[in-house]
Order: C-alpha cells, then structure tokens, then sequence
C-alpha cells in the first residue's frame, strides 16, 4: 500500500460531499497502488467460505488505506456522503478488474434499513462491515415462505427485555459465514400475514444458533439453511417497530433492486470485457450469432448502468423510489441471463468440458459456476414473474388477477 | 439551459394539435417559435417533437432537417437530405430514402474510401417511387440516382458522424412514441375485453406481456435520455446504442401489443397494425437493431473501448 500513514486522505471532508471527486481520486489510489491490488484479479479455486475470507480483506485494505469504504455511509459509522459515492465504489473496482466484495451485495440491502429505523444499532455494529471484520446475512426467505414472503413463520416471542426466536430460514447468502443475520420474523398471528412482523438482527454466535450450506449446482455453498431454536435477542436488536416488519422490508427493497442492479452492471461490464478479449484472441471461428450477441449484450448493460445509474440518483436526491424499481430488477435479469448464455455458447466446448483440476481452464471454471449464479437473476429478490406482476398492478394499473 | 417540466407539458401538448390536425408540420412549428425552444434545449426538445410525431404516425421530412442542421450550408425548406437505402445499412449509397418534403434540392452523401462526401442534386431530376410496401403510410419516396449524381461532392468528415448520431437519436424518439401509443392502446383495450367473464387485463399471462412492454419502453427512454447527455467522445457510440435499444424495444413491445388484441390487433380496423409497421419502418432507418447489434458486436471484437458510458 502506499507510504501515507494516515487512514484518510486530507481530502475526506472534500470527498464527502463530492462523488464524482470520490470516484477520481480513488480511481487514482487504484491506478497508483495496482499491483497491491494484483492479489485480487483472476480467478483462484475457491469455496465459497475462502472467497468471503479473501473478499473481506480487499474490503480491509480498502477501509485502511483512505477509508474508501466508509464514504457514503452516514457519520459516525460512515464519513457521509450519498449513495453516489456507493456506487462508485463498485464501478470503480469493477473498471479496475477487482472484485465487488460479496459482503458488499449485502450491505447494500441491509445496511440502509439499519442505518434509516436503528441508527443507534447501526453506529455500533456497521464499523466492523466497513473493515471487513464482519459481515451479515439476509433472513427473509424459508421453506414456505418464497414469493409469498408473507406467509413466513419464523416466529419470535416477547419475554422480558428479550425477543426469543424459533424456526427456520432459507436460501440465506453467505449465511455460512456470516456474523449476524437481519431476520423478518412473525411476532403477531400467522393470519395477521404482513401485519405480524418485525425486523431483528441476530448475531450468529447466539446460543441456539445452527446453520448448514446448501450447495448450488456449481457444487458452491452460496446459500445456507440456518435454523433458530430459543435464540433470545434483545428488544434493542428490532429495526423498526415491533409488527413494523413489512415497512422496513418494503424499504429495503428500493436499493436491492437498484443497487444490487447496478454492481451487477459494473461486474458484468468487466466479465463481458474478459470474454471478448478471449473470444477476440482464440483464433478459432466463433459459433453463429456471437458478434450480435456480443453487441446486443453491451447494449443491455448500457442500458442497464442508464437506469439503475438514474434511480440511484433518485435515491441519492432522497426520493422514495417505488414499483417502478421492478424494471431495473428486470433489466437487470435481461443483462445476467443474456450475458451468460452468451458465454456458455461462444465459449462452448470449453465451457462444458474444461477440467476443473486444469490451472489454465480457471476461467471457464469460473463462467461455469457464474452461468449457474446468474439464474438465480430472475428468482432471488423477487422472481420476474413477481416484478411483471408489480409492474402489471402499479405502474400499468390493469384489472387485478382474480385469483390472487 | 434546459425546460422545465411545465414547459415541455404546454410544447407537447401543442405538438400533439398540430400533429393531430395533419396539417403540414414545418410551418406550424415556425408558428410554435420551433427554433427557440430548440435552442433552449435540443434534447428535450427533439425527444418531444420526434415522440409526438412517433405517437401521432406522422409522416413529414423533419428527420432530415434535423440531420441537415449538423451539415453546415444546407437550409431546411429548401434542401431535404436522402436517408442511406437500408439495404445498405448506415453507410451512403447510391440509392436512398426521401422523406416526405417539398424541398427542391437533394443532399445526397455518398461514402468513400476518404470518408463521406455530398453533392446536390435537383429533386425534379430524381426517379423516385412511392415506397408503400409494409408502411404504405411511411410517405417516403425510393431514389434511384442513376448516371444523375453531380460530381461536385465535398467532403463532410466528421459533421456526417453527428449527423447521423443526431438522425439515430430523434429516429430512437420518434419508436419511442409510436411504442408508447401502441402500449397504451393495448392496456385500454384488455382492460375494457372481457372473456371468461373477466376482463382480459386480469389474466397473468396478458398482465406479464403488458409489463414485459412498459419494461422495454422505459429501458428505451433512458437509454436515450443518456446518449443525449454523453460526453463527446461517446456522443456517436451511445446514439448507437440508444437506436439499437429502440429498435429491439419496438419489437418486443409490438410483438406483445399485437397478441393481446387478439384477432383485432391484425386487421385494418384498429390502428394497431399502422404501429407495428411503422415501427419495423422506423428501426430500418440508419441502421436496424439487428445490424446495429452486429455492428456494435463487430467493433468489440476489433478492440473497440466497451465503454460504460454512464456513471451516477
Ligand atoms: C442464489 C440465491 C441467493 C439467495 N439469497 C437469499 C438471501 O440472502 N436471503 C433470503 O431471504 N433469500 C434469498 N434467496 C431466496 C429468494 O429470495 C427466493 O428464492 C425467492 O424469493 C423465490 O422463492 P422460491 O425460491 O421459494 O420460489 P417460489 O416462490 O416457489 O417460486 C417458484 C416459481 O413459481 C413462480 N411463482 C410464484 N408465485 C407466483 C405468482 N403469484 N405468480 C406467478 N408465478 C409465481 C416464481 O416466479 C418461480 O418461477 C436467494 C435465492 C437464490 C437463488
């Protein structure tokens, strides 16, 4: 890292309110520091677990060297700054040919609702995410509780000052490793459906806490079942009112859809960038359709970066951005599906034959699990049969389904 | 400078009258004071005019003028350009499209090896047929030069760039309002039909068409909003982009927009069908989205810059 041994820059306050001098100044910490950041670029095998590990450090010398990783976060926790300075961030680390940090993915949708219904909370848990010390996991999600998140029933009950939680979660990332959970769970009536529930974080080293990865088909424990049996909770750890549950996940949802849509944009600029430059130099004929589907895919990710880059603006202007947001969540999926599908087919034999075992076969490897990641693009979040269903009742205003 | 939103609502609703009367559209918008909201702000400006005119299937050669303001010497009124044949993709030839226009004289670029070059031409002297085919309504004229070109060509550089960026931004406005029509009469119309005694709107499979459509609309609109507001050196690039966008979002959402007017949908009798062909019309023009997707494919491979074009 570079010889300055203050963690800030004498800029930060200059920073703070300014995003785009942000983005160039850490644009030239990159530039200027590249081969520190070296240890971050290509592809190693890993498991999911080292991959959160390694992320995390890169989220470390981020934080130590300028505390890049704290600008756009409120103070005291954050240096301030909007949720500009965010997504310059990951554009910038993803023009440098750096990961997003996986931790990052998360934050984006667990850190706003935090930081906006728990601000207390939030100063005392969110500087360990900005060192990469720890990170969380999301809770919503349970074996009948899918696209109909408010049949969930993970329930917690009051006793003294403590909320005491029993019951199961699903499909949690990066719940293997995570250091608390932020969990909807019921604490009114099943039939009170979205009325009944509250938001809690829940450390992971709780007593009564257990957890097991479920593998993707890539064979990587992206996900994980974590199971609560009398865990007790301080009443302190609700983010939001009690029954307040549904709000803060309504809340949260305007920058899952649009954040997460606009780091995926930035990687996915970056991996559409790795593939022509292999396609470009393979020397062999490339199957029909490849360079329109090259071009059409740029294309998508234009359009894509055009409007997540708008509703952030949005967001950054303190606008509450609604419904609507189901179209970047839909753009989104266009640019993940296209992108690697395009990959699997352009890079054909390759893609489904390279031996994993092989040092020079790691990128395939890699488009492999991405190919399998990438469908979960149109389920996670809200599938795309849930977002053209938004669309249908709160944008287009048609007649409602009658059987719903 | 740039209008506010009152503003743009009073322009577009005037548009919407004059495009409405049918009346020739050049003279009316002098009346507007055309040339000074167009100063105030082109961007605007252009979306809305070339938006009502897409909404309205409207015919007229403002395309061209717009264009030819980028090529220093040439007035609209009097000179009208000829649009590249799109058989021929976005590169000048010999043959080309007239837009309906009284103009007398003909611009007409022609590439070469030494870039674009253009040469006038009397209207009177051109053999030209009506284009009809599957937009009878288009009013365009097909050109054949013949032995007539005038060898006086100059060349134009990098004036013809923009120009054809300007062309491909208006022609990405003008889908964009023939789209949104379309979508709007769509959404009218299942939410009135009933079937099975509901009304049509309320069957999923024809709620997630409809929002398939408003998806891809609003991917178009911001799409073009950015190639407005793109750096310089972009300016050409993203104008492609936002073409190429508009052309695949017309077939997306007219795809759809037809399906669920049923039987309806694909007759004379409602507009529909003069939005669908308008639409494959306009996305022919200086460059359609497959070629232009192929084009954009082809330069990545060359090494072209997969610029991000955006930042928040
Ligand atoms: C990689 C990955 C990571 C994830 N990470 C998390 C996480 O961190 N935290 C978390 O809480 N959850 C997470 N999820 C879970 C995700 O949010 C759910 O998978 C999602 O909400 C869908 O639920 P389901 O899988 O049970 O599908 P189901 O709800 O069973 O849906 C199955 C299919 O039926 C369709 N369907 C359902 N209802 C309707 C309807 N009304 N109309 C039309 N079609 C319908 C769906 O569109 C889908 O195609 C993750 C999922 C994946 C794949």
């Amino acid at each position: 890292m570079s010889t300055s041994t203050a963690p800030l820059g004498p800029r930060a306050a200059e920073l703070a309110v300014d995003p785009v001098a942000y983005a160039l100044a850490l644009r030239e910490h990159l530039a200027d520091n590249s081969a520190d950041y070296d240890r971050w670029r290509g592809h190693e095998p890993m498991t999911v677990a080292e991959r959160n590990h390694h992320h995390a450090a890169l989220l470390r010398a981020l934080h130590d060297d300028g505390g890049w990783t704290r600008y756009g976060w409120p103070e005291p926790a954050g240096l301030g700054g909007d949720p500009r300075h965010r997504a310059a961030l990951y554009d910038e680390l993803s023009s440098a040919g750096l990961p997003v940090p996986d931790q990052c993915l998360v934050l984006e949708t667990l850190g706003n609702p935090v930081v906006h219904f728990a601000p207390t909370l939030a100063a005392e848990v969110m500087p360990a995410l900005f060192t990469g010390a720890q990170w969380w996991g999301q809770g919503f999600s349970e074996p009948e509780a899918g696209s109909d998140l408010a049949a969930l029933r993970c329930r917690a009950r009051r006793d003294g000052d403590h909320y005491v939680v029993s019951g199961q979660k699903l499909w949690m990332s990066f719940g293997a490793t995570a250091h608390r959970f932020v969990c909807l769970v019921r604490t009114g009536t099943p039939e009170a459906r979205h009325r009944g529930l509250t938001m809690l974080m829940i450390d992971a080293d709780a007593p009564g806490v257990s957890r097991r990865p479920v593998a993707l088909a890539s064979g990587q424990e992206e996900v994980s079942e974590v199971f609560f049996d009398d865990v007790r909770v301080p009443l302190s750890r609700a983010i939001g009112a009690e029954d307040q549950g549904w709000a803060v996940a309504m809340y949260l949802l305007q920058f899952e859809r649009s954040m997460f849509a606009w780091q995926s944009a930035g990687i996915a600029l970056r991996r559409l960038r790795d593939l022509r430059d292999r396609l470009a130099s393979s020397g062999t004929p490339l199957p029909d359709g490849t360079t329109s589907r090259l071009g059409s895919t740029y294309a998508d990710i234009v359009t894509l970066r055009s409007r997540s880059a708008a509703t952030i603006r949005r967001l950054a202007a303190g606008d509450t951005v609604g419904p609507e947001a189901s179209v970047d969540k839909i753009l989104l999926a266009t640019v993940e599906t296209g992108l690697h599908d395009l990959a699997r087919d352009a890079l054909g034999a390759d893609f489904l034959l390279a031996d994993p075992q092989d040092p020079h076969a790691l990128d395939s490897t890699a488009w492999r699990a991405e190919w399998w990641y990438s469908r979960s693009s149109t389920i996670l979040g809200g599938s795309a049969e849930v977002q053209r269903t938004i669309l249908a009742d709160h944008v287009l205003g048609l007649p409602q389904e009658s059987s719903r | 400078m740039s209008l506010d939103d009152a503003t743009v609502e009073v322009v577009r609703g005037s548009l919407r009258e004059v495009f409405a009367t049918g009346r020739p559209v050049a003279p009316a918008l002098d009346e507007l004071g055309w040339a000074e909201v167009l100063e105030e702000d082109p961007s605007i400006a252009t979306t809305v005019l070339f938006g009502e005119q897409g909404r309205a299937l409207a015919s007229s050669g403002l395309l061209a003028d717009t264009m030819l303001a980028e090529l220093p010497g040439y007035a609209p009124g009097t000179h009208t350009l000829l649009l590249p044949h799109p058989r021929l993709g976005s590169h000048p030839g010999p043959t080309g499209v007239l837009l309906a226009s009284t103009a007398e004289v003909v611009v007409v670029p022609r590439a070469t090896p030494d870039g674009v070059v253009l040469a006038t031409i009397e209207r009177s002297s051109l053999v030209t047929r009506p284009a009809g085919g599957f937009d009878p309504g288009s009013g365009w004229q097909l050109v054949t030069l013949g032995a007539a070109l005038q060898p006086d060509s100059v060349p134009v550089g990098a004036a013809w760039e923009r120009a054809v960026a300007t062309g491909r931004r208006a022609l990405a406005a003008e889908i964009i309002g023939v789209c949104t029509a379309a979508l709007e009469l769509a959404v009218t119309h299942t939410s009135v039909r009933h079937q099975y005694g509901r009304p049509l709107g309320s069957f999923q499979s024809v709620r997630h068409q409809l929002a398939e459509a408003h998806a891809a609309l609003e991917a178009a609109r911001v799409t073009l909003d950015v190639a407005w507001s793109a750096a310089e050196d972009v300016a050409a690039w993203a104008a492609t982009v936002a073409k190429l966008r508009a052309g695949a979002t017309q077939s997306t959402v007219l795809r759809r927009t037809v399906q669920v007017l049923g039987a309806m949908g694909i007759t004379l009798e409602s507009d529909m069908h003069r939005y669908v062909s308008r639409g494959a019309a306009l996305d022919a023009l200086l460059g359609g989205h497959l070629r232009l997707a192929d084009e954009v494919g082809s330069a990545a491979l060359a090494g072209a810059d997969l610029h991000p074009v955006v930042t928040t």
